[in-house]
């Protein structure tokens, strides 16, 4: 990698979903994206599973001690069982939405919708990487960027996400810029030296 | 023009009142339940459990009870998640908190307008947009917001300008360079 040297790329609708779910597994702690989402989005997915087996079996595991419940979902009728399977569904898909927006339909939608609406995220950008900072320069928009005013990055196969203003701003990073595997390593050697911070693969 | 002040809590403060002014200016207050997505679910169970403790068949109570205590989990669970986005701009206490965490306290602003371009300089950074970037421009009662088409927002607290005279230059020049 030459000092000040220039990466070209495109900014992809694909980079911005990557983006998110970085961001939401960066934020939490190591347990709560290893063990406590995974077990709500399990008790969740049982809500929608439990009301269509309901559909046929009206008594599938109806609790029975508690009488005055137990006796509530028995006498249900077939179509309130149906309706409760689609809101559980659709408590369940908006749940895996928020958790995972990788799998979530809304958040990729949301995802394309912001980059079709700002046009900036679309125009070809060139990454000027210094010894003080690092500059994004697009047509309509020039990011300079100290390494001092940089918190924290994440990475992942596809791209670098660096945070800045008390994690408030994201900077995308697609790993395609580089285009040489030795300027990839060498990029990272730098966030690592300037960011004082090892990376977290995910 | 250019503008040049120290960054207080009382512009975190005005920037998130401007940003909710903005958000029911644009007419989003039918999108509150999905911006608040966990916050919404919380609601909904407390309001499944009172009504479930204020129904007098026993039948619908047990129902309605054990549906929002149900949801009651996954609503806390989900907003003890999500709370960094889901909360931070509503809430006065944790906007003060993050500010006392952080050491924003040292930053300034710099803003410049010039014909060519808005400018936007702070201790570490510094953004230069086209004018034909500016996507909206908004005046609030504590402040302004402009929101770019990079997708990026910028709030200028109304307190910056010592004059009100200043204030209206400041919007003459944005309309008058705003493409």
């Amino acid at each position: 990698m030459q000092p000040d040297q220039a990466y070209n790329y495109h900014l992809k609708a694909s980079d911005l979903l990557e983006a998110e779910q970085l961001k939401l597994d960066s934020f939490q702690p190591k347990w709560v994206s290893s063990i406590a989402k995974p077990l709500t989005i399990i008790y969740i997915s049982t809500l929608p599973i439990t009301s269509l087996i309901r559909i046929k079996h009206h008594d599938f595991m109806v609790v029975s001690w508690i009488p005055s419940v137990s006796e509530a979902i028995a006498t249900k009728t077939t179509t309130d069982y149906i309706g409760e399977a689609f809101f559980m569904l659709l408590i369940f898909f908006l749940v895996v939405d928020t958790s995972y927006p990788k799998l979530g339909i809304v958040a990729r939608w949301k995802s394309y919708r912001d980059y079709q609406k700002n046009y900036i995220k679309q125009e070809p950008k060139q990454l000027i990487i210094s010894d003080h900072n690092i500059k994004i320069i697009s047509e309509n928009l020039t990011e300079t960027i100290e390494w001092t005013g940089l918190e924290k990055f994440v990475e992942n196969k596809q791209i670098f996400l660096l945070s800045c203003d008390g994690n408030r701003e994201y900077k995308i990073i697609p790993k395609r810029a580089f285009t040489q595997s030795t300027d990839l390593e060498t990029f990272q050697g730098i966030l690592i030296d300037k960011i004082n911070n090892q990376p977290q693969v995910n | 023009m250019q503008i040049k002040y120290n960054l207080t809590l009382q512009d975190d403060l005005d920037a998130s009142r401007t940003s909710w002014e903005y958000f029911f200016y644009q007419g989003n207050i039918f999108l509150i339940p999905a911006r608040y997505f966990a916050s919404s679910i919380c609601l909904f169970s407390v309001v499944l459990i009172i009504w479930g403790v204020c129904t007098e068949s026993s039948d619908d109570a047990g129902t309605l009870i054990g549906t929002g205590t149900g949801f009651l989990v996954v609503g806390l669970l989900l907003w003890w998640f999500y709370q960094p986005q889901n909360m931070a701009s509503i809430n006065r206490g944790q906007i003060t908190k993050a500010w006392n965490k952080s050491d924003r306290r040292l930053d300034y602003r710099l803003i410049s307008i010039s014909p060519e371009n808005f400018s936007f300089k702070t201790a570490n950074s510094e953004l230069i947009w086209q004018w034909q970037a500016l996507k909206d421009f908004y005046e609030g009662s504590q402040g302004f917001e402009l929101s770019f088409y990079s997708g990026h927002r910028r709030c200028i607290s109304k307190r910056v300008f010592k004059e009100d005279n200043e204030i209206d230059t400041f919007k003459n020049l944005i309309a008058e360079y705003r493409k």
